[in-house]
């Protein structure tokens, strides 16, 4: 392509080189009156279809030249003035240098308009590019995009298999406490269907006394901890499609996205939950006191079979000895001894027996049980055991006795164990309504949340399992170095159970 | 001498045919039950001058059926035969109203002379707990006086309280426990410091630096 335009160039100086030679000649050899230098205006005219702008100016220059040697080589004719000769070859100067101009001009506009040209073309260049990246990019951003909606519509769908199959019943409401997600366990739970309670408020859910204000709508997001974004609670019940009520356990969180705030609230069934609690409790219950009709059984039989048996024998062998003549005094003595053994084995069986079931609070009553465990306990320890009862009702039921026997016997266990006290003080009191019975002691003490929080001593549970069966009262109040009190208060007709620990005052 | 009238109440009928082999030949055995509520029954049927009792019976245990007879048949005389040796049943028997009281192994020997001995207005406690009966009287803390010491943190505020001129319902208010408890614990403080009126108490309180005469 170069060696072609370079080829051109050449052909195209040459020729001018020719015609501008062979114009010269015929301009000197014919004659003056023939203006055949004109024909100068055709090399500068072939010069302008050269690629250099400056051709058709050096075209002109030589043209000029030659015009003008011509015009001084050639014999003048006397029959021209002058003027004519000088007037012809100046106007083919001035024609050779106005066709430079207008070839120059030409070239200029010619050059700007490919200038232009390129600038155009420079210019689509760049904005092909630059639409390239941005198709890139759209690319890049739709595929993007696509994926995140693959995601999205997995995790949505993953969500919503969650959502379904918990067990659960989770329920969304806007901040007005509209729903606006119902899920497969609410629907189980509750009973509606989700397009039934979609967008209704969710008072529709709970009984009518646990209606919430809507003048003061707030109350979820008050009743979260701002910090914890959760609340738990218990205590509620919810209402089915049908009417009915069950308790349930409801936690309620708090999410806020942006401005929008919306409370997720995960309700679940407790009704089984609190008839196992229950079961489990009553069943408690039932077990202790079984365990202290067959104590109470099995001392009986020790007591009044086994024993009585034992001294029906004694008995009659000493009707035997108080009649001298049947025997000799070798088996007199013989048969005394065995009196004796029998005797020994009846006690043992008697103190036995006691172990089992203390029989003194079946015959002698709580006051004087607990008098002859205190005197009888202050004896073996050396604690000193102060003692103030006042005579109980009539009829004190057996399990209240044996319940308030029981747990001052585990407490001075229990004193005699970890209090290292120097006193105990015990006190009965009653009402019509009540009877309480306090242990003090004067030892170490301890720090109630310490023992709640680790394992509490097995004594502390029996006492707790004892006073709830007989729906009790439990209060403890201690502090470390400061003693321990100990409240037990059973009400004569039932009341459900309670307890309190706090620091001694 | 005229022979007894006797009621026997055990619920073992073994013990009861044991004891009627014992007293057959010298008392007119009346009858024999089985549980307290019986006795009861029996004694005012059977008017008996003596009833031979056992403490651990059902449906109405001895003690309470001696109670309960003393009021209804002041007359009639009450022994014990039981298996408990201990002093708290000693004491509450008498405490009852018995006029006797032995263990059945010893029976077979003590029970006409106890008999004899109540039914001539005399008192019989077998040799067998005697012993114990004794020391008991000797224990220190059943002769002495209370002291101030022997009261418990309850009373102790009680008194001073009381000392410090309030009445019960505003000690109750203040211990947040019962009117009646109040009272309880007042009575029982009086009779343990041997005192009889609310004057004494306070000056009891007084000379024992509780409060301040001021």
């Amino acid at each position: 392509m170069r060696m072609n335009a370079r080829l051109r160039e050449t052909i195209l100086i040459g020729f001018m080189a020719l015609l501008l030679s062979g114009l010269f000649s015929f301009d000197i050899h014919s004659p003056t009156a023939f203006a055949d230098h004109e024909f100068y205006v055709i090399v500068v005219l072939i010069a302008t279809a050269s690629r250099f702008s400056w051709m058709p100016a050096i075209a002109a220059g030589a043209g000029t030249v030659l015009t003008i040697v011509g015009g001084l080589g050639i014999p003048w004719f006397a029959n021209l003035p002058p003027w004519i000769q000088i007037g012809n070859r100046s106007i083919t100067i001035v024609i050779l240098w106005v066709l430079v101009w207008f070839a120059w001009k030409r070239r200029q506009a010619e050059t700007a308009l490919q200038k232009a040209n390129e600038d155009l073309e420079h210019k689509v260049v760049q904005r092909t590019q630059e639409l390239a990246t941005v198709n890139r990019t759209l690319i890049i951003e739709i595929t993007e995009h696509i994926r995140t909606e693959q995601a999205l519509r997995l995790s949505q769908g993953r969500l919503a298999g969650i959502l379904d199959i918990a067990e659960d019943a989770i329920i969304v409401t806007e901040y007005d406490l509209s729903i606006t997600l119902f899920n497969q366990g609410a629907v189980k739970l509750f009973g509606y269907d989700p397009n039934d309670v979609i967008g209704k408020p969710i008072d529709l859910l709970l009984p009518e006394r646990f209606w919430i204000d809507h003048a003061d709508h707030d109350v979820f997001a008050k009743a979260l901890d701002s910090d914890r974004h959760m609340a738990q609670r218990r205590d509620v019940f919810g209402t089915k499609k049908d009417g009915s009520e069950f308790p349930a356990e409801a936690s309620i969180s708090k999410l806020i996205v942006g401005k929008r705030i919306t409370f997720t609230v995960i309700v679940r069934d407790i009704t089984d939950r609190l008839r196992t609690e229950r079961q489990l409790q009553s069943l408690t219950t039932e077990l202790m006191t079984a365990q202290e009709e067959e104590r109470r059984r099995i001392a009986r039989e020790l007591h009044d079979d086994i024993n009585q048996r034992l001294a029906l024998v004694v008995i009659e062998i000493g009707n035997m000895l108080s009649d001298p003549s049947t025997m000799t005094s070798q088996v007199k003595g013989t048969i005394q001894s065995l009196s004796q053994r029998l005797a020994r084995i009846s006690d043992d069986v008697r103190h036995m027996a006691y172990q089992f079931h203390p029989s003194i609070l079946d015959d002698l009553g709580l006051t004087a049980a607990l008098k002859h465990m205190a005197d009888e306990w202050s004896d073996r320890t050396g604690i000193k055991t102060v003692i103030v009862q006042e005579e109980t009702a009539d009829f004190l039921p057996r399990d209240i006795a044996s319940c308030l026997y029981r747990v001052a016997q585990e407490s001075l266990t229990n004193i005699m164990k970890h209090a290292n006290a120097a006193r105990v003080e015990l006190e009965l009191t009653c009402d019509d309504q009540e009877i309480a019975l306090s242990i003090y002691d004067t030892g170490v003490g301890f720090d109630l949340k310490d023992i709640q929080a680790r394992h509490p001593g097995l004594g502390l549970v029996n006492i707790r399992e004892r006073v709830r069966s007989v729906r009790g009262r439990l209060d403890i109040q201690s502090e470390l170095g400061r003693g321990t009190r100990i409240v037990v208060t059973i009400p004569f007709c039932g009341a459900p159970y309670e307890e309190t620990t706090n620091s001694l005052g | 001498m005229k022979k007894p009238r006797i009621l026997l109440a055990d619920d073992h009928t073994f013990v009861i045919e044991g004891f009627k082999k014992l007293l057959e030949d010298h008392c007119d055995l009346v009858g024999a039950v089985e549980d307290g509520r019986a006795l009861l029954e029996a004694v005012i049927n059977l008017q008996p001058d003596l009833v031979i009792l056992d403490i651990s019976m059902p449906r109405l245990n001895g003690i309470e059926a001696a109670k309960k007879l003393k009021k209804q048949v002041p007359a009639v005389k009450l022994i014990f035969v039981t298996m408990h040796a201990d002093m708290a049943y000693v004491d509450a028997a008498f405490r009852a109203g018995a006029s006797g009281y032995l263990l059945k192994r010893s029976a077979a020997t003590e029970l006409m002379q106890a008999v004899q001995s109540v039914m001539n207005d005399k008192f019989y406690v077998t040799p067998l707990i005697t012993k114990e009966v004794v020391a008991s009287f000797l224990k220190p803390t059943q002769t002495r006086l209370a002291t101030i010491d022997d009261l418990t943190t309850r009373q102790h505020e009680i008194l001073q309280l009381v000392a410090e001129g309030l009445s019960a319902k505003e000690i109750a208010d203040q211990l947040k426990i019962s009117h009646r408890t109040v009272e309880f614990h007042k009575t029982k403080i009086m009779e343990q410091l041997h005192v009889h009126t609310t004057t004494d108490l306070v000056k009891y309180a007084m000379a024992h630096g509780l409060i301040t005469a001021s």
